[in-house]
């Protein structure tokens, strides 16, 4: 470190010649300069002294009839003398940290991480319509606002927190664990079936049962009724009470699934030919450097973003893009019957995780796939083991007392 | 020695003062063959590739050797590296 402040507040590599040098050393010691590597050489010391006790010198060397010749001339103000007559020069670099500091006062760049439900451009998008769009003064930006903002406004959203990191603002949330949701309601209800089913078991919580095992039922059926009989001793109803009924009916559930395709496709082959632009951003807008004449008839897009940022938070306000056309001729081909095969089945097998995915129990699968000439298709039905009740109100009818 | 002083130096001995502080004794740490610092000298009396004198508070310290150099020299300080072949009060 000591060297780099030397660097400073710069430094001379001066030669010492004349009678009384020896004296001249002892004085600068009492003066408390410092002076480093000295080395004699044939009636001359030559040593190093920092710029700040050079300046104060003159009165020694009268005293001690000694000459001072400068050597080399080190540090930092030598350089700016160097340079004092390229304006320009200095001028641009003091413009260049000027803009990059002010560069670094705008958030550039959004992040969000953590969120499942909703997806990230969701988000992204409504804090930049809503709140801040990139440019946004950071010190304009609270935090606390954001957050208490989006969390108003994503319902699902159970913890957030805002951070401004160099010029990127980073969005780091929670989700709520989506269950099925349990409508909970004070109201009187009934337990219906939401699909045509046959029962497969019936908890009850709450309310009189009236489905069994076994039993096949109608969507829209009474599973679990909400109305409450109770009886007198000569098993007659003594009252009837209205509660909203609860319970997991599970159902054995048949869906049909149909699936086809055909069994000829189209191939890209690439040719060799691709052409490129570079699309400039600045700010929001995009500018095309220059345009270049696509004459191909089948060509691909790709783009490639460079210059984004500078190390790993210091989104800058510009990119460049690279945009490449690549041709490509369109090959028609046909499935052969094991690729068609096994395109059909990943295609099923797609279809099951989906239902395993919202905690489905897949009992039986029936699904046959036939390799024709023109069309593979797939059909046939999957059994399945599902929660069938769904909560229904009740419409209280008021029994008139018989005359 | 005047009374005072040998009086004040045998006070020093017997409490295990330490000299460099009470008495201003010149303290010489030597690293191997090739760095000597040397603190609370007085001057510098000669300064050649071979010899450099010191002026201490009471003797001239002499450090012989070859391709001695001062490497760097403050008031309370000085560091000495190069070839050490003696280091004599004179």
């Amino acid at each position: 470190m000591g060297k780099f402040y030397q660097y400073i507040d710069g430094y001379l590599q001066v030669e010492l010649t004349g009678y009384g040098m020896e004296r001249f050393l002892n004085l600068c010691m009492n003066k408390e300069f410092t002076l480093w590597e000295i080395v004699k050489g044939d009636d001359v010391y030559r040593f190093y002294i920092s710029l700040k006790d050079f300046r104060e010198l003159k009165p020694l060397l009268k005293k001690t009839e000694t000459k001072i010749h400068i050597l080399k001339k080190c540090g930092l103000p030598f350089f700016f003398y160097t340079y004092r007559k390229q304006k320009c020069f200095v001028l641009g670099m003091l413009l260049c940290l000027g803009f990059v500091y002010y560069m670094s006062l705008f958030i550039w760049d959004i992040h969000v991480s953590g969120s499942a439900y909703y997806t990230e451009d969701e988000i992204i998008s409504y804090i930049k319509q809503a709140y801040i769009a990139p440019g946004t003064k950071i010190k304009d930006i609270n935090s606390m606002e954001l957050e208490e903002q989006l969390m108003e406004h994503f319902d699902e959203i159970a913890w957030i927190s805002c951070e401004i990191k160099g010029t990127q603002l980073r969005i780091t949330l929670t989700e709520t664990i989506i269950t099925n949701q349990v409508l909970v309601s004070n109201q009187p209800s009934d337990l219906v079936a939401a699909k045509d089913c046959d029962i497969v078991s019936v908890i009850t919580r709450n309310g009189t049962p009236i489905t069994k095992v076994n039993e096949t039922v109608k969507k829209g059926d009474i599973l679990i009724s909400g109305t409450i009989h109770i009886y007198d001793d000569n098993n007659e109803v003594l009252e009837t009470v209205y509660i909203p009924a609860d319970g997991d009916v599970f159902g054995r559930v048949v869906y049909q699934y149909d699936d086809s395709f055909d069994m000829q496709y189209y191939e890209k082959q690439y040719s060799k030919k691709k052409r490129r632009t570079v699309l400039l951003k600045l700010w929001n807008k995009y500018y095309k450097l220059w345009n270049p004449k696509i004459s191909y008839e089948h060509y691909d897009i790709s783009k490639e973003s460079y210059m984004e940022k500078l190390g790993k938070t210091f989104f800058l306000p510009f990119s460049l893009d690279i945009i490449e056309y690549k041709e490509y001729a369109p090959v028609r081909k046909e499935y052969t019957r094991q690729e068609a095969l096994a395109k059909a089945k990943k295609r099923l097998d797609a279809k099951l995780d989906e239902f395993r995915q919202i905690g489905v129990e897949i009992l039986e699968n029936n699904v046959k796939i036939e390799v024709g000439n023109q069309i593979c298709s797939a059909s046939g039905t999957i059994v399945v083991k599902e929660k069938v009740g769904v909560p229904k109100n009740l419409q209280i009818v008021e029994e008139k007392p018989d005359e | 020695m005047s009374d005072y002083d040998s009086y004040k130096q045998n006070f020093i001995q017997k409490m295990q003062l330490p000299q460099d502080v009470f008495e201003g004794a010149t303290m010489i740490s030597l690293v191997g063959r090739h760095e000597v610092t040397v603190e609370n000298y007085k001057a510098l009396l000669d300064y050649s590739d071979t010899q450099i004198r010191l002026q201490g508070k009471r003797d001239v310290i002499c450090i012989l050797g070859d391709h001695l150099e001062i490497y760097y020299f403050t008031n309370a300080d000085m560091k000495i590296v190069g070839n050490i072949d003696t280091i004599s009060y004179v």
